[in-house]
C-alpha cells in the first residue's frame, strides 16, 4: 500500500503495510526524531504534528495519515542548523538524555501557534501527554517561556 | 498475517455502502486508538471515518447535534452551546492527554464503552440521544437504553453512530457537576461521577447521578437521583444523597484500588459534583 502525505512541507509517497503504525513508517524513512517509548499512548515520545496538532504516532496507523500534513522534529532544524526553539531548550538545560525532547519541542510548537503567551498552567496542560523520564520539567517549562518571549520579540 | 485494505470514504453514504459490501469482514475507525493496540488482529477491511463529513456541530432550536467524528479537543465550550455543551466540554477536557484528545472521537468513545470511558457518563446524565444509521435504517436511541447493554449488542451490523444529540438548556435552567480521580494524568480514571440537574422556579425537575469506573459500563444511580425530584433546591440534603449513592452501588474489583476505597470516594465525589450542580442552579 502507498500512503501520500506531506512531511515537513514536502509531498511524500511512503510504502506501508495496512497494520503499520505511523511511527514505524516515519522511522523507516529516516524521520528518526519520533521515538518509541511505551508504545501504547502514555509517554508522548512518539509525538508528531498532524495538520498542526500533536498526535501519538505509536497509536496512529500510517494509513490514517493519507492526505494529511505531518510535521516531525526534523522539520524544526538539524544538529548543524538548530532552530531558535531547539537552541533555547539546549541553553536552558531542558535536554538531558533527549528521548522526550522531540515530543516536547513539537508540543511546544503546537502550543505557541495557537497561544503565543501561555501561562505556566497552560504550558503544563499542553505537555500533559509528554513524559520526561529525566524529570527535567522545571527547565523545560522555563525554556518554553523563553521560546514564547523570543518569538514575541521578533 | 492476511493483508487488510484501508478505505477512506468521503461521505456517510459511501461509508454505509462499504459496510454493506464488506459485511462481517470490516471495522470502522474513528481515532483508531483501540485498534492501534490490536494491530496484529485487523479484519480484511478497515473503514476510516475521518473524511466522511462526520465532524460537525449543528445547533437547532431545541437541541444540538455533534458529529460522531468530533475529536475530544474540538469539544470546547465555545464550540458547543448551552449548559449541555459546557457539560460535554468539561468532561471531554478530562479525557486522557492533549495528543490523545486530538485523536479520540466522540463516536469511538461512545461505541467502545470501556469501564473508564467518560463521554458516556455525560450522555447518560443528560439522557442524550445517539443517532445511528445503516444503509436501510435510521435509529435514535436514548443514552439510558444505549448504555444498558454492550455496544456490540446495540449497534447492529452495517450501522454506525452518526451523531449525538443533546437538549439545549439556558444557564439557570440546568446545571452539572463532574468529578473524578486518577492516579496520574495518563492513567484511566479510577472513579468518575457526573451529575446533571434541571429546575423550574427553584424546584428540581430532573436529576441524574452517574458513576463511572465501578463496573463494565457507567451506572445511573436511580434512587438518590429520584429522591431529588420535585424538591426545592434549598431542601436537597447533599450528604444524605451522596452517602445513599455510595451505599447502593455494587463495585467491581479494580487492581488499582480497593472496593472500600472506591465506595468511600463515591460519597466524596458525589458530594462535590452535587454541590457544584446545585450551586450552578442557584446562580
Ligand atoms: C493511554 C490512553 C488513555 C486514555 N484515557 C482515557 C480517559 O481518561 N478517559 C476516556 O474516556 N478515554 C480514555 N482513553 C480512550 C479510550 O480508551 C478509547 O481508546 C477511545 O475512547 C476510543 O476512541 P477512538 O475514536 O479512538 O475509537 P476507535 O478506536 O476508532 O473505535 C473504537 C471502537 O468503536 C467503533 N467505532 C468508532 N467510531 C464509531 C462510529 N462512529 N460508529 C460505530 N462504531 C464506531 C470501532 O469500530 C471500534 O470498535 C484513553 C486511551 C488511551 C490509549
Ligand atoms: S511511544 Fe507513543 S506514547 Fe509512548
Ligand atoms: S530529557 Fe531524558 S526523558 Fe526527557
Amino acid at each position: 500500500m502507498q500512503v501520500n502525505m506531506i512531511i515537513n512541507g514536502e509531498p511524500k509517497t511512503l510504502e506501508a503495510e495496512a497494520g503499520d503504525l505511523l511511527l514505524d513508517v516515519l522511522r523507516r524513512n529516516g524521520y528518526k526524531g519520533a521515538k518509541k517509548g511505551c508504545g501504547h499512548g502514555t509517554c508522548g515520545a512518539c509525538t508528531v504534528l498532524m495538520d498542526g496538532r500533536p498526535i501519538l504516532s505509536c497509536m496512529t496507523f500510517a494509513a490514517q495519515a493519507e492526505g494529511h500534513e505531518i510535521f516531525t522534529v526534523e522539520g524544526l532544524g538539524s544538529v548543524n542548523e538548530p532552530s531558535e526553539m531547539q537552541k533555547i531548550f539546549v541553553n536552558n538545560g531542558a535536554v538531558q538524555c533527549g528521548y522526550c525532547t522531540p515530543g516536547m519541542l513539537l508540543a511546544t510548537k503546537a502550543l505557541l501557534e495557537t497561544n503565543s503567551d501561555p501561562t505556566e498552567e497552560e504550558i503544563k496542560r499542553a505537555l500533559d501527554g509528554n513524559l520526561c523520564r529525566c524529570t527535567g520539567y522545571v527547565k523545560i517549562i522555563k525554556a518554553i517561556k523563553e521560546v514564547a518571549a523570543a518569538q514575541k520579540s521578533h | 498475517m492476511a493483508q487488510s485494505t484501508w478505505h477512506h470514504p468521503q461521505s456517510v453514504a459511501q461509508t454505509l455502502k462499504l459496510l454493506n459490501t464488506y459485511a462481517g469482514q470490516c471495522v470502522v475507525v474513528g481515532g483508531a486508538t483501540t485498534l492501534a493496540l490490536r494491530k496484529d488482529k485487523l479484519p480484511p477491511h478497515i473503514i476510516d471515518l475521518s473524511a466522511a463529513n462526520l465532524s460537525f456541530v449543528r445547533v437547532a432550536p431545541a437541541s444540538t447535534l455533534i458529529g460522531s467524528m468530533t475529536r475530544m479537543a474540538d469539544m470546547s465550550p465555545k464550540a458547543l452551546p448551552g449548559v449541555g455543551g459546557a457539560f460535554l466540554a468539561e468532561v471531554a477536557a478530562h479525557v486522557a492527554t492533549t495528543p490523545l484528545r486530538n485523536m479520540i472521537t466522540l463516536g469511538g468513545n461512545v461505541a467502545q464503552c470501556y469501564a473508564w470511558s467518560e463521554m458516556p457518563l455525560a450522555l447518560l446524565a443528560m439522557d442524550a440521544t445517539v443517532h445511528l444509521r445503516s444503509l436501510s435504517s435510521r435509529r435514535r436511541i436514548k443514552a439510558t437504553k444505549f448504555f444498558s447493554q454492550s455496544s456490540s449488542r446495540i449497534i447492529r451490523d452495517g450501522e454506525i453512530i452518526t451523531q449525538i444529540e443533546y437538549p439545549n438548556y439556558e444557564a439557570g435552567q440546568a446545571a452539572f457537576g463532574y468529578e473524578q480521580i486518577r492516579r496520574t494524568v495518563t492513567d484511566y480514571p479510577l472513579l468518575s461521577v457526573a451529575v446533571f440537574l434541571t429546575q423550574d422556579k427553584g424546584i428540581i425537575t430532573s436529576s441524574h447521578i452517574v458513576v463511572g469506573s465501578i463496573k463494565t459500563r457507567p451506572v445511573l444511580v436511580t434512587q438518590p437521583s429520584g429522591m431529588m425530584l420535585d424538591k426545592a433546591i434549598d431542601d436537597i440534603d447533599i450528604d444524605l444523597l451522596s452517602a445513599k449513592a455510595a451505599k447502593d452501588l455494587i463495585i467491581s474489583s479494580d487492581p488499582r484500588a480497593s472496593t472500600g476505597y472506591k465506595q468511600e470516594m463515591v460519597t466524596v465525589l458525589c458530594r462535590r459534583a452535587l454541590s457544584t450542580a446545585l450551586a450552578g442552579l442557584a446562580k
